[in-house]
């Protein structure tokens, strides 16, 4: 089975990477890089493919750590909904653990829960 | 094109920063203006919404900076009374002038949110396109109204007003 | 007029003066003294506890923004003016901080209001920094080693001695405004 933990991750100054279970991931600070494509969601797509091809049956992604970050990184979870929204292959539910603290978070989720498909699960979870 | 008159700077605003358009000052800025109003104001929702309107005005102000001395950025923040103006005068590249004038008038005939559901739409219909989520996200997230003013010298002036 | 009201209230509208070193001043329309560029300026509500964040902002800015000869004496001076002004402003007070950047020299200047006592006390001080620095220093430094003395005049002396700015008081009815000058032929 696809072990999510191989994968390697982007060194960020601003923004920690863990893996803390098995296919889930946990990121925590801030991002605010002028292209944060080229390095993390790079490193999401990167998870996206594993998934997709170890068919896993869920990646859990959780938010609650991320206190702030700008539009080009709020543009990287529109990316990967819609990866999955438009994946051809095995498709993977996508939980998103968010914090209804977190502005951003509620903010943003919660419009991306009405454009992605069934299989993005956004989670509120304090 | 006749220019139109300055912007009247505040006589007393809340803080008033001057600094070159470099991407790398905007988080220290942010975070600074973030801590600055929760002690001014005692209320972590405006500064939530003073970090979301302060780093999404500087980012577009520093992308599309022209160069050279006279391009630097000016950011004020004033309280009026019931209402808090962030406000950020820069230099921009005429080539990006239309672009930008063109984006806030199409915001600025939805609702914030509509405009922000259009901003996500947009998104995921041209991967790999500019995000263009920011001035959106200002409207709706950081519950401003935005504004463009055209100044001397070739300068801007973006405003976004929110309500304390 | 007093000094305040010649340098620049409206950045936008004054772009004359030029921030890069050696640039020729240029003066008014009307021949007055050239108007300065305001770097930054800060309004802290009464009562707030802003002096160490904004220390470490100022120190960052100053560092990127002047001559390193003069970004640490600037942001010692915006520190202690600073904690001068939030420490004997009137409750009811904003304080406002600016740094101002001339042709021929850099400014640090708080203003706020302050009770008469307080204003009288700050002006016998000044007035001493300024005319024997050292010997202001050596004594508040040794009363605040006594303690029982305010550190703030312990950090007006620093300004002054440490740092070689030249201080200053003006008062108008309750609004005090110090202020703190580095002239660019003093810098080392």
């Amino acid at each position: 089975m696809t072990n999510l933990e191989t994968l390697k991750r982007p060194d960020l100054s601003t923004v920690k990477i863990e893996f803390t279970q098995a296919n889930s991931l946990k990121l925590s600070g801030t991002i605010t890089s002028k292209e944060p494509d080229k390095s993390l969601g790079a490193f999401f797509r990167t998870v996206h493919d594993a998934a997709v091809s170890g068919r896993l049956p869920e990646v859990r992604l959780d938010l609650r750590g991320l206190t702030f970050v700008n539009s080009s990184a709020i543009r990287m979870f529109i990316d990967w909904a819609m990866w999955l929204a438009n994946e051809q292959g095995h498709r993977y539910r996508l939980r998103v653990v968010t914090s209804p603290q977190i502005t951003w978070q509620r903010v943003s989720f919660s419009t991306l829960a009405h454009l992605a498909g069934e299989h993005l699960i956004i989670e509120r979870t304090p | 094109m006749s220019k139109p008159e300055s912007h009247r700077m505040p006589k007393s605003p809340l803080i008033f920063m001057r600094f070159r358009p470099v991407w790398t000052y905007v988080d220290g800025i942010r975070e600074f203006c973030r801590f600055f109003c929760e002690t001014t104001f005692g209320e972590t929702d405006v500064a939530d919404r003073a970090s979301v309107v302060v780093q999404e005005t500087l980012e577009n102000a520093v992308k599309y900076s022209g160069a050279g001395d006279d391009a630097e950025l000016e950011l004020t923040i004033e309280s009026r009374g019931t209402e808090i103006e962030f406000s950020v005068s820069s230099l921009p590249d005429p080539v990006h002038l239309g672009t930008l004038r063109d984006e806030l008038s199409s915001i600025a005939s939805q609702t914030p949110e509509e405009a922000y559901v259009a901003a996500f739409l947009r998104a995921a219909s041209e991967p790999g396109a500019a995000s263009r989520l920011g001035l959106a996200r200002i409207r709706h997230e950081g519950k401003a109204e935005l504004s463009l003013r055209e100044e001397q010298n070739g300068r801007i002036r973006i405003t976004a007003t929110s309500t304390i | 007029m007093n000094r305040f009201g010649r340098d620049a209230t409206s950045p936008l509208g004054r772009r004359g003066a030029s921030l890069r070193p050696g640039a020729p001043d240029q003066r008014t329309v009307s021949g007055t003294a050239p108007v300065g560029q305001v770097l930054v300026r800060l309004m802290f509500a009464p009562g707030s506890s802003t002096l160490e964040s904004t220390h470490s902002f100022l120190a960052a800015y100053t560092a990127d923004r002047l001559p390193a000869a003069v970004a640490q004496r600037v942001s010692l001076a915006a520190y202690e003016l600073l904690s001068n002004a939030m420490n004997y402003a009137s409750l009811s007070s904003d304080v406002v901080l600016e740094i101002v950047q001339h042709t021929d020299r850099t400014i640090v200047r708080t203003a706020n209001d302050a009770i008469a006592a307080r204003i009288a006390m700050l002006r016998e001080q000044v007035d001493k920094i300024r005319s024997d620095s050292e010997g202001a220093f050596v004594q508040e430094l040794k009363r605040s080693m006594k303690g029982g003395h305010t550190r703030a005049m312990l950090g007006l002396a620093r300004v002054a001695f440490e740092s070689g700015l030249k201080l200053d008081l003006e008062t108008t009815g309750q609004r005090v405004r110090v202020t703190a000058e580095l002239r660019r032929d003093e810098r080392r």
